[in-house]
């Protein structure tokens, strides 16, 4: 499938989706005229359009390359995407109760070793200076406000 | 004049303290060691460095930020011309004449003409932006609910047509961050709109997609040039001053150049890419000797650097009077500055005169900053060009995640920052660009209180967009715009 393909039948799925959603929207005959649903309902009806558009002239053009997302062929971009999406999603559920120092160099240590592959000492070097800078730079000189989580008891500032 | 001269020196009180100067200077800093990384450009420069505007009163906010996204202008060029790698799109055009100059053992020059450029560039667009700025937000507090919701709806289709790619794709993109801009209760009406969790009951932060989509996706992007490592001799880059000749050559290029920057750079979503590419045809069908072009011409560098500065202050002029970003990095600055509670746009001018016009004067101080950093220290600053990319990911990924926890203390926009950075990804990967989704997702709220405040005025009639002449204006201009995309395609389909 090519890309303008590809892209045609997303807008198409996306722009259904957001129409079914619209249809949803509760409406309360207040002083608003016009209404909640209004704007959506034209929103998706440009992205509609623009999807059937693309796919049409798709398949009415003469040369089609295929499109090909790389999951094999760049499979190490692809797991270090979803490596880094996933650490960042638990980063920002445990930054509470471990606190920032600890989560950050957490997060740190995975991320680097994830792209400086190998270089352990290095590593640990920037990713422990990377949260002690930044919680110095911002829980202490800035004053904003930073969870100290379980070094909340040892931390002197 | 009187009036203008007056918010000036009201802009310089500001501008002139020392916390400011010193932010100008650290913001200047910081923004040039970014644009000159490459792969990383002025968006995710100011993206990233958001956080360190925290704590910070809104006037020295914004005048860092200013300052990150001139020092990330300045810095661009400096890896186009030592690595013929540029830091971001509008220095592509720099790698044309200033790497072959640099290959002749003229790195020096190079890099001096380039920062001269920038700063004469930045200078001229700084004094079109004073003289503009006042009339054009005087002429924007009397735009109704119509004329607003024609200027938007010009301000997204010139982003449509001026980003590369298909148009088809431009609309799919504005659909979908108009889609993410209606998420949440409705201001009107109380309605809850496409709240699937409770954490979207307010809407989505566009500064947290504004996070993943310029700096997690551009990192994502990185992912497949982790080993990339720059070489970068010192010794042979020679003095970094310009010769007579080079005075000579550069003073045409920097007095086309630089108009021609700032009024592509007032276009919304145009940018410093149009910029550099058009002012570099100028110079090159201006030239003598068009040939020389491409093998170090000293009029190929200085005319789009100029443009490519000149563009950056041009950029300003919709943010500041009309609330409008012009470019990628205007759009992270006005999300950077509602979080601090400022609204950019005509009343700025009107109730804060000390922040408009600290900044505009900050610009101009942060100008001559630049160039004092960019020529003594242009030496060492290159030297970081030998940081390898597998060390500076991670920190601008570190960065952009501290960044997002900042801005409401939630867990769930990590979540949104993850999901944002991938969609940007994939987009990329099928060539939907991003700039109008972005417009989209900070006007959309807008677009559509303005849309519906018109009908409701006109009890529900289109015809009120049409019926005054300057909503008229901008729907003109929004055809026309949509025509002459169509006419550079030649088709509304690009792969």
């Amino acid at each position: 499938m090519t890309k303008n393909m590809q892209s045609g039948i997303f807008a198409v799925i996306i722009g259904l989706a957001y129409l079914a959603g619209t249809f949803k929207i509760p409406v309360f005959e207040t002083g608003d005229s016009i209404g909640p649903r209004s704007f959506p309902f034209l929103i998706a009806a440009i992205v509609l359009i623009s999807g059937v558009a693309l796919i049409i002239n798709d398949l009415r053009a003469k040369e089609r390359k295929p499109f090909s997302w790389g999951f094999v062929a760049h499979s190490a971009v692809w797991l270090r995407i979803a490596a880094t999406i996933f650490f960042g999603i638990a980063f920002g559920l445990v930054l509470d109760t471990l606190g920032y120092l600890i989560a950050m160099f957490l997060f740190m240590i995975i991320i680097t070793e994830l792209i400086n592959v190998g270089r352990h000492k290095q590593n640990l070097i920037i990713s422990l200076a990377f949260a002690l800078i930044s919680f110095l730079s911002f829980a202490v000189l800035l004053k904003l406000s930073l969870p100290r989580g379980l070094l909340g008891g040892i931390l002197p500032f | 004049m009187d009036t203008v001269f007056h918010n000036l020196m009201l802009g310089f009180d500001v501008a002139l303290t020392p916390v400011n100067i010193m932010w100008v200077f650290i913001g200047g800093l910081l923004g040039t060691v970014i644009g000159m990384l490459p792969g990383l450009g002025p968006a995710t420069g100011v993206a990233v460095l958001i956080p360190v505007t925290y704590g910070m009163n809104p006037t020295t906010a914004l005048i860092t930020m200013c300052a990150v996204y001139y020092g990330a202008m300045f810095g661009g060029s400096r890896a186009s011309i030592m690595i013929n790698t540029p830091g971001d799109a509008s220095a592509i055009v720099t790698c044309f004449d200033g790497y072959p100059m640099a290959k002749k053992g003229k790195a020096g020059e190079a890099l001096a003409i380039s920062a001269w450029a920038s700063f004469v560039g930045g200078m001229a667009g700084m004094v079109f932006l004073i003289f503009l700025t006042a009339p054009v937000a005087a002429m924007a507090l009397k735009f109704g609910p119509a004329e607003k919701f024609s200027l938007m709806l010009f301000a997204l289709t010139a982003t449509i047509t001026l980003s590369e790619g298909s148009i088809l794709k431009g609309f799919i993109a504005m659909g979908l961050g108009l889609m993410m801009a209606t998420i949440g209760l409705d201001g009107q009406s109380g309605a809850s709109r496409f709240v699937f969790v409770e954490d979207l009951q307010d809407g989505i932060d566009f500064l947290v997609i504004m996070i993943g989509f310029y700096a997690v996706t551009e990192v994502f992007k990185n992912f497949s040039d982790i080993d990339q490592q720059y070489s970068v001799d010192a010794k042979s880059i020679g003095s970094v001053s310009m010769s007579k000749e080079a005075w000579r050559r550069s003073f045409m290029p920097w007095l086309r150049g630089s108009p021609l920057g700032f009024l592509v750079g007032v276009l919304p979503g145009a940018g410093g890419t149009i910029a550099t590419f058009l002012s570099y045809a100028v110079e090159k069908s201006a030239s003598k000797k068009p040939e020389e072009f491409g093998h170090g011409a000293v009029e190929g560098l200085a005319g789009p650097e100029s443009a490519n500065n000149a563009c950056s202050c041009g950029a300003l002029v919709p943010l500041l009077t009309l609330g409008i970003p012009g470019s990628g990095t205007a759009a992270v600055m006005l999300g950077a500055l509602m979080m601090l509670g400022v609204r950019p746009g005509p009343v700025l001018f009107e109730q804060h005169p000390e922040v408009a016009w600290g900044v505009i004067a900050s610009m101009l101080v942060g100008n001559i900053v630049l160039l004092a950093i960019n020529l003594p220290l242009a030496i060492p600053l290159v030297q970081l060009l030998k940081i390898p990319q597998r060390i500076m990911l991670p920190l601008v990924l570190g960065m952009g995640f501290m960044g997002t926890y900042f801005l409401n203390y939630s867990s769930f926009d990590f979540i949104l920052v993850s999901v944002s950075a991938l969609g940007g990804y994939m987009l990329g990967k099928l060539s939907i660009p991003i700039p109008p989704l972005v417009l989209a997702l900070i006007l959309g709220g807008m677009t559509e209180q303005s849309y519906r405040n018109a009908l409701q005025i006109s009890n529900g009639s289109i015809s009120i967009f049409y019926e005054k002449p300057i909503s008229l204006a901008f729907l003109i201009m929004a055809v026309i715009s949509l025509v002459y995309a169509l006419k550079r395609h030649g088709k509304i389909v690009k792969v």
